[in-house]
């Protein structure tokens, strides 16, 4: 019985034509000097979750949609349908919301948001603040009766009250790096 | 004339960057490029696409060559890239038209009763479709074994698999090959 050929054994194949070894090493050269083009070289592709604007803007829409869902401020204004929509949610409840939906939350709602609010706001009070004071001052300030009272007492007063409570007046020294 | 990189050491070379990447980033070329060419050639069928596609395909192997994990061989890897960015530049381009087209590269020898009515060009691109329903293991086995006529101990040398594993592989795929084909002809 004749043995059954596959069709491989009726296929041939033909040579195909290959260049040089030059042309190969202009390729190289090619590609090289292509990749170092910066607007031909890869573009990095970051998710857009690990994308710092992404959480900023993010977190600000959520800061800034519950300052406008949550009454934090009375107003003289009663809007009975805002308050038939809102009155039963709670603080968490609508955080809850805003952080299910914070895609939702666009920059354009946060621009809208924020120039709403500007033209709402009549008068702005400019807190001025005080320059810090320094430490030292402030701790001289404070203590100023302690001290006051402290230079009314003598030192063999000073050193039986230690001895009352018990304290070894080198070792409150030590404690003290005197 | 300096000895060949293997893929670990052209690998290794290319990590370190600036000159020494671009020396092993060459020899990567010179000694991949012709196989690579002959595989792009095989389906483009035309010098003028296979430059084009295989620019572009060494292009994207010079840009993620170090982010390259070593899942798969060098040599595996650049051949599934060199396989995507073809079909994908014929599909998109349509470029065949209008360029000098190669001699198929195959032909029917006299004998076979189903073959014997095709023309080299219907059996080169069913060839190149059953080729495509492989998997990429055995695809690249086949491609060099049957295209290249590498013998075993070097494509397990490339793919770092076992001669044994490289036999059973091409005689699957050159089943599955050859069940493609005679599917397609008895359709």
């Amino acid at each position: 019985m004749e043995e059954e050929k596959d069709i491989f054994e009726f296929i041939e194949k033909r040579s195909i034509d290959t260049p040089d070894e030059s042309y190969f090493q202009g390729l190289a050269d090619n590609v090289i000097a292509k990749s170092k083009v910066p607007s031909l070289q890869k573009a990095k592709i970051v998710p857009l979750y690990k994308r710092p604007i992404t959480w900023i803007s993010g977190i600000a829409a959520a800061i800034l949609v519950a300052f406008l869902l949550l009454p934090n401020e009375p107003s003289t204004i009663v809007d009975p349908a805002r308050n038939a929509n809102f009155s039963d949610l709670s603080r968490q409840e609508v955080l809850a919301y805003v952080n299910e939906n914070i895609e939702d939350f666009d920059e354009e709602l946060l621009v809208e948001f924020i120039a709403l609010k500007q033209l709402k706001t009549e008068t702005t009070t400019v807190v001025e603040t005080e320059p810090e004071e320094s430490l030292e001052t402030l701790v001289k300030t404070e203590t100023k009766d302690l001290q006051e009272s402290l230079k009314s007492i003598s030192d063999d007063e000073i050193l039986e009250y230690l001895e009352e409570e018990g304290l070894d007046s080198d070792d409150l020294e030590e404690d003290l790096f005197l | 004339m300096a000895k060949p990189l293997d893929d670990s050491e052209i690998l290794q070379q290319f990590s370190q960057g600036g000159q020494q990447a671009e020396l092993a980033f060459r020899a990567l070329v010179n000694q991949h490029g012709p196989a690579l060419y002959r595989q792009i050639r095989s389906i483009a069928r035309s010098h003028e696409l296979t430059n084009d596609i295989l620019q572009d395909v060494f292009v994207k192997v010079y840009q993620n060559l170090s982010d390259f994990k070593g899942d798969a061989a060098l040599t595996t890897w650049m051949f599934r890239i060199a396989r995507n960015e073809t079909l994908n530049f014929l599909q998109k381009e349509h470029r065949r038209s209008g360029v000098d087209l190669d001699e198929p590269i195959l032909e029917i020898k006299a004998g076979h009763t189903e073959l014997n009515q095709l023309g080299g060009d219907v059996i080169s691109q069913l060839l190149q479709d059953a080729i495509g329903t492989l998997p990429d293991k055995q695809a690249i086995v086949f491609q060099l074994k049957y295209f290249e006529d590498l013998p075993y101990h070097e494509i397990s040398k490339r793919l770092g698999t076992s001669e044994g594993a490289l036999k059973a592989s091409f005689f699957h795929a050159k089943k599955k090959i050859e069940k493609f084909i005679l599917s397609q002809l008895n359709h």
